[in-house]
């Protein structure tokens, strides 16, 4: 019998993230960005049951999905993991926890507010290690609307989950969510092994609280150490990421390191190309049907010893140099 | 003249509209499509003689959604198209596309895969419409209308407009995006829990782009 290919899809959400493993022995869905995205992404892979979700924090843009995927009723969702946050007193926000409890109290799901590093492993499926990184016991039991040690307060990003895929002892990525400035003190702090080829950029590679954007930037890559960087973006709307600080100062730190957005970002190219991208891997990707990917939505393939990242760099490369006539990714640094 | 779409034949293509001029230019337009016109001078008596005459004259129809005002059909184009869509007949409505027309078209909009603005009615826009409504009668979705059992939540109603207005927001499409509907769009037994922060049920176009596209089918109650 074959082998079932466990992947790892940083899914072309729009503005928002999620990421789908697929392992051995589950599903394991991390953040659920906005609309339909991760539905539509599931229905085209055939998944019709999610094992665990786990939610960085209570952001619409990681959360928006998630009501849309309880709701739906297609799909059958195991457990369900995310931390309390008092600061968030959107509707969104109530409206999720809503179906939560009504879904929890119905038996459909086990839902807890509780993710930390205290769950590191707890949600493995198959041969791919969860370590939560973040946040750590005193930050989660503090919470967003207090303040850290250092009296500085801690936002719903400060305390927003940071995880690391891991398969036999070898990093795959990690997922920061939004972590700010706050979460990656704390973060570096505590000492952590955070290195992974992959890194998914906090914030969509927007402005990370009220940090040195471009110290900051310097900070976490300088932390995980990737040859790979992913930017979790929508083609215009009003956040307009990446910002080139955050690009510009990734890849002084790192020269070789490869720089990829799911969506063309508008700062890259006023118009998307004409004809649907051929470089796009065959999965669901939110830009795809107004020819607005960049790299559409990411696959590392865990099956294979080397884990090749999709759409392969030389295919990404050329879309980008034809398409893309000011794409921050190719500047050049003084 | 005829074209095959998504595997059906459609050669006559009725155009239902109470203004002969309007019947005209999208006859003209149907004919540049590759299309038969078939103009309909109407009146006709009920919406099932308008359901029935149609169908049984054209593979297709193109209707507008006004119908009423000369007499033409004691009916809207909306209540017509949705009616050819439950008996699989394609049918693609042309509207004004004004706030008043979309409200009153939400409540059949599950039934209309088409709608195309007055100014828009071309043989592309046309021929595209009938394809859309043409596959979903074989399932197959775009994903601006395909349906997702979804919640929303009442956020305000208003008592006092005619007819009393709902609006409500749908947290796993647009959560800072308030849609105005009708309380006749609840099913009666319903009307009663409509009231600010109760939770309904749904089955709606999620990948909708635009709050007039949304439409809202089989309302459940989910409570508080």
């Amino acid at each position: 019998m074959r082998p079932i290919d466990s992947t790892l899809s940083i899914v072309d959400v729009g503005h928002g993230n999620c990421a789908v493993l697929v392992d051995t022995a589950g599903v394991v869905v991390i953040d659920a960005g906005p609309g339909t995205a991760l539905l539509e992404f599931l229905e085209q892979e055939g998944i019709a049951k999610v094992d665990v979700v786990l939610i960085s924090h209570a952001d619409k843009d990681h959360i928006g999905g998630l009501v849309a995927l309880i709701s739906s009723q297609r799909y059958e969702v195991d457990v369900i993991r995310i931390n309390s946050d008092a600061l968030k007193d959107s509707k969104l926000w109530d409206d999720l926890l809503f179906s939560l409890n009504k879904a929890f109290f119905a038996g459909a799901v086990q839902f807890n507010v509780s993710l930390t590093v205290a769950d590191s492993g707890r949600f493995d499926r198959g041969d791919v290690h969860i370590e939560i990184l973040a946040p750590d016991l005193y930050i989660a039991g503090r919470g967003p609307g207090s303040t850290d040690r250092d009296g500085r307060r801690l936002t719903s990003n400060s305390v927003s989950a940071v995880i690391r895929l891991i398969k036999d002892q070898t990093p795959i990525a990690l997922l920061t969510g939004d972590l700010d400035e706050v979460g990656l003190d704390n973060l570096i702090n505590n000492n952590l092994d955070c290195r992974a080829p992959v890194l998914v950029f906090p914030h969509h590679g927007g402005r990370p609280g009220m940090a040195d954007t471009t110290a900051f930037t310097k900070r976490l890559v300088d932390l995980v150490q990737p040859e790979t960087v992913i930017f979790s973006v929508r083609r215009g709307g009003q956040n307009n990421n990446p910002r080139p600080d955050i690009v510009r100062a990734v890849r002084e730190s790192l020269p070789n390191v490869r720089v990829a957005c799911t969506q063309l970002s508008k700062r890259c190219a006023a118009n998307v190309p004409a004809n649907q991208p051929t470089h796009l891997v065959d999965k669901y990707a939110d830009g795809r049907q107004t020819n607005g990917c960049c790299g559409g939505t990411f696959v590392i393939n865990l099956s294979e010893d080397n884990r090749p990242l999709f759409p392969v760099l030389q295919d990404h490369a050329e879309f980008i140099h034809a398409n893309a006539e000011t794409a921050l990714c190719e500047e050049p640094l003084n | 003249m005829a074209l095959v779409l998504s595997g059906t034949n459609i050669e006559r293509v009725g155009v239902v509209d109470d203004s002969e001029d309007t019947r005209d230019t999208i006859s003209d337009e149907l004919q540049d499509a590759q299309l038969e016109p078939a103009p309909f001078d109407g009146p006709f008596g009920t919406l099932n003689d308008l359901i029935g005459t149609v169908a049984a004259a054209a593979d297709a129809v193109v209707c507008d959604h006004h119908l009423s005002p000369r007499n033409y059909a004691p009916c809207t184009g909306a209540e017509a198209v949705a009616n050819w869509y439950a008996n699989r007949f394609p049918a693609v409505l042309v509207t004004r596309y004004e706030k008043a027309e979309i409200e009153e078209i939400r409540k059949f909009r599950r039934s209309i895969p088409s709608l195309i603005p007055s100014d828009e009615a071309n043989p592309d826009t046309i021929v595209k419409g009938l394809q859309t409504c043409i596959e979903e009668f074989k399932g197959l979705f775009i994903p601006p209308r395909k349906p997702w059992p979804n919640m929303f939540r009442v956020d305000d109603i208003d008592v006092n407009a005619n007819p009393v207005q709902v609006y409500v927001v749908v947290p796993g499409w647009q959560p800072s995006e308030a849609i105005r509907l009708t309380l006749d769009m609840f099913p009666e037994a319903l009307r009663e829990h409509v009231k600010p922060d109760e939770r309904f049920f749904a089955v709606m176009n999620m990948g909708a782009e635009t709050q007039e596209d949304l439409y809202f089918d089989n309302i459940e109650y989910r409570g508080k």
